[in-house]
């Protein structure tokens, strides 16, 4: 799961104009932005939650491998070139495009999300205080708080978290960037620590503990989806479809020298998705290993029983230096709505939601369809942006229709996002699809809907005889 | 003294490395491991900020 690192906030420059070649950055950037994002605190909850999905090593293994790959190539091929070539952020991008309602819209449909996923990173951080503690801490098939001692720990963290966000961003931002070399090496010493504890002894009998004792595959744990090789690829190519394919990274990729710096990308799907999410895995299969009864999910205790106080350390930098940015991040983003608004005020606003949010072991222990869900939101708006920006053109309609006739809201944009947000609503509750599989399927509706749509609006905004009128 | 504490950095992170590498090999215990691995924390927590940039945002 990607964090919103500080990288990733908006730079206060450049914002509704294109970055000049002065600013541009090169290839080293990106690879320490991509690495850190995508070390959070969410993988430690995510990689356990495969193991309980019943995956198997081959299906685990090469649908990580598979699944990146199109991460990366979804990156390089959708975000870089149209981030290269605009150079405009992905917000001023889609304000030409669908005009200022809608991104108001967007931006809040984007808060509510940071907001939840900051309620998670909370939830990864307080079960560390549940190795000290001994409070009731939630199981697996938890959906409500499970004691006082729970929601105390998680109120507390929440707390802590959301004050420091709104008063100190710049000095947990620098601590991130501290941590982050850090805590990839702890990542990896999860794996090797979990593995050796699994009985792998060497390297060349790692195929066979993986498939036999670790991911042996079969029935899932109670109340938990079998996951396949599609599952895992899908899931690890979607799981950040709103930064790649849903356009969200134009915003970071538009100071990029060259298209092909997407592929840098890799450094933080291989490491963050692909090793840490394996390394967590394989701690959780050591603690069934230990007591097939203890079915729970909970970072702290599988990092503590790995690595000791440096595990726990691991778990709370990670929760905390992932929570604080995207708690920041929500505040823009509700902040938008009104401008006049404290971003302090609305922080701790923020702040005190996902705490209330992550009381609730639900959206944590079904992170899984929670990060599905999100792609599936978000990520129309990238196709809009994808078919306005190659497809208009090549069909002669115009891009960017709202700035062109200064609309507040273009309606082709907003009926292709919300009638693909239906149908994949409709595909998964009625149409028996699982929310991993619905973002595909939502992308081609999104285009061929925005294509559709645009070419009726544009034949009666400019009817042939009139010429659209200039951009001011 | 940003030399030195690079130095330090990097003893940090293959005090970070070396000790599950060595448990994997069983020349370590795992109390053994995790104590080197807290101190290699503390070492690394200590030295970095000496050295390490932060671009303001």
């Amino acid at each position: 799961m990607k964090a919103v690192s500080e990288h990733h906030e908006p730079v206060n420059e450049y914002e509704r104009e294109p970055v000049p070649e002065k600013a541009w950055l090169g290839l080293k950037s990106y690879v320490g932005q991509f690495t850190g994002e995508h070390v959070a605190g969410t993988e430690i909850m995510i990689g356990p939650l495969f193991l309980a999905a019943g995956v198997s090593a081959f299906d685990f293994i090469f649908g990580l491998l598979v699944g990146n790959l199109l991460a990366v190539l979804s990156w390089t091929l959708f975000t870089a070139p149209i981030a290269t070539r605009a150079r405009l952020t992905m917000y001023y991008q889609l304000e030409k495009i669908c005009g200022r309602k809608l991104v108001i819209a967007y931006n809040l449909a984007n808060g509510v999300m940071f907001t939840v996923l900051a309620g998670a990173m909370m939830t990864v951080s307080a079960t560390a205080l549940g190795v000290f503690f001994k409070f009731s801490m939630p199981q697996l098939t938890d959906t409500l708080p499970t004691g006082v001692g729970w929601v105390a720990a998680v109120l507390i963290t929440g707390g802590l978290f959301s004050i420091v966000a709104a008063y100190g961003y710049r000095f947990v931002a620098r601590f991130a960037n501290i941590a982050a070399p850090w805590m990839v090496l702890v990542f990896l010493a999860f794996g090797i620590i979990g593995l050796r504890e699994m009985g792998l002894t060497s390297i060349g009998d790692f195929w066979r503990v993986a498939s036999t004792v670790i991911w042996k595959g079969g029935e899932p744990l109670p109340g938990q989806v079998k996951f396949t090789f599609w599952h895992v690829m899908f899931f690890a190519w979607f799981c950040n479809v709103a930064w790649h394919v849903g356009m969200a990274d134009l915003s970071i990729l538009r100071f990029a020298k060259r298209p092909w710096y997407g592929l840098t990308s890799a450094a933080g799907m291989y490491i963050g998705h692909f090793m840490a999410w394996i390394a967590a895995s394989t701690l959780y299969a050591v603690q069934l290993k230990n007591d097939p009864g203890n079915t729970t999910v909970l970072p702290g205790p599988l990092a503590y029983r790995a690595c000791g106080l440096a595990g726990l350390l691991c778990v709370v930098a990670a929760g905390w230096t992932t929570a604080n940015p995207t708690l920041y991040r929500a505040g823009l983003a509700f902040q938008s709505l009104r401008p006049t608004s404290s971003r302090f005020k609305v922080t701790l606003l923020v702040g005190l939601a996902a705490s209330v949010t992550a009381v609730f072991p639900i959206v944590t222990m079904r992170l899984l369809d929670f990060v599905a869900l999100w792609g599936m939101i978000l990520m129309p708006m990238g196709a809009v942006i994808f078919v306005d920006f190659w497809v208009l053109p090549r069909l002669r309609l115009r891009s960017n229709f709202a700035e062109l006739t200064r609309l507040s809201i273009n309606w082709a944009a907003g009926a292709a996002w919300l009638v693909s947000m239906a149908v994949g609503t409709w595909l998964v509750l009625r149409g028996g699809v699982q929310i991993y599989f619905v973002s595909l399927p939502c992308w081609f509706v999104t285009v061929l809907l925005y294509i559709g749509l645009s070419a009726l609006m544009q034949r009666c905004a400019f009817p042939r005889a009139t010429s659209p009128p200039a951009i001011s | 003294m940003k030399r030195l504490a690079q130095l330090l950095s990097a003893l940090a992170l293959v005090g970070t490395l070396t000790p599950p590498l060595l448990f994997f090999a069983d020349a370590l215990n795992l109390a053994a491991t995790q104590q080197w691995l807290l101190g290699a924390a503390i070492l690394w927590f200590i030295a970095t900020p000496f050295w390490m940039e932060h671009k303001a945002t």
